[in-house]
């Protein structure tokens, strides 16, 4: 009887071990994805408008803004036409403090770039729809106005929470 | 007058002897394994949390919700399998603080008194335990609600 329950147990961890293989061996580009509320992404600023990456563009310079805001490690930047969302990650021991570092990255995007409308948050689902529409973006050939309703939805998640 | 401070003194005497010959609690011991089981629970509470945010439509403020529903589910297969038990005997608070704990006080109950039949016996005990928990809960959500309306009505 203890033989059956071995063998159970082993076709079991053989499973896993082909599953972990599996995963190791995907795409590098869902990865990211996969990975984005786990570990530091860092994806590039894009424009849902141009989808290709400008050095300084406008979502660039609001990504090294807000990355340079204490207690913030992971931004991820997209901008359509005046909205930029702007979705970040806290350190782990600053995550007390959340709400006053929203406050205060609000407060500094609205000085710093008085023409743009700003949608700021540190939720990891915000953050992880932002960096699944980044990678569509980066695809290049996914149309405009699905990155666009991806970026209205994204908005809409975010009006929900408050 | 006498009796009685004779009884006095015999219990202190019983209460000395109690004291010498009790088993020493091992404290630490029992801290470290709760801390690891009660651990444990909240770290796969962590990965079901990411799992509804990763595949659902759930924020991270939302996401608590089904969460806690789903870690009760598990502490109910786990009650009804007898798995729960042993984890209790060997985490002690860990397994019982957790919401898990709930599920666990829920459950038992409710198997307990099967035989007793299904309205009187599962009905009118199932919340045996975990019904002061309740009960506590909306009370205190109830008074700290009240407080809130009453410093917003007064502008604060």
């Amino acid at each position: 009887m203890p033989g059956k329950h071995f063998k159970a147990v082993y076709f079991l961890l053989i499973q896993f071990v082909i599953l972990l293989v599996a995963a190791g061996c995907g795409n590098e580009e869902r990865m990211k994805e996969g990975t984005a509320l786990i570990q530091q992404t860092d994806p590039p600023a894009l424009d849902v408008r141009s989808t290709t990456y400008q050095k300084d563009g406008l979502p660039e310079k609001v990504k090294k803004e807000v990355a340079g805001i204490d207690g913030i490690y992971d931004v991820a930047v997209v901008q359509n036409g005046k909205k930029v969302l702007v979705a970040y990650k806290v350190n782990h021991m600053r995550r007390f403090q959340m709400k006053k570092i929203e406050k205060e990255v609000n407060t500094h995007l609205k000085k710093r770039f008085k023409d743009n409308e700003f949608i700021v948050s540190s939720d990891y689902k915000i953050f992880l729809e932002t960096v699944r529409l980044n990678e569509m973006l980066m695809d290049q050939d996914v149309p405009k106005e699905k990155a666009k309703k991806k970026f209205k939805d994204i908005e809409s998640l975010q009006k929900e929470m408050t | 007058m006498a009796n009685q401070t004779n009884d006095n003194a015999a219990q202190k005497a019983y209460k000395q002897l109690q004291g010498k010959h009790e088993t020493q609690r091992p404290v630490l011991k029992n801290c470290l394994r709760a801390f690891l089981v009660g651990g444990i629970i909240c770290a796969i509470g962590q990965a079901v949390m990411y799992f509804y945010i990763y595949f659902f439509n759930f924020t991270e403020q939302t996401a608590g919700n089904p969460t806690t529903a789903t870690m009760v589910f598990f502490a109910l297969l786990l009650t009804g399998f007898g798995v729960y038990d042993r984890l209790a005997q060997f985490g002690g608070a860990g397994s019982a603080v957790p919401v898990t704990g709930f599920g666990n006080a829920v459950i038992s109950a409710a198997i307990e008194h099967r035989s007793e039949g299904y309205v009187l016996g599962v009905g009118g005990n199932i919340f045996k335990l975990a019904g002061s928990v309740i009960v506590f809960g909306v009370f205190s959500a109830f008074v700290v609600a009240l407080i809130k309306t009453i410093f917003i009505q007064l502008g604060g």
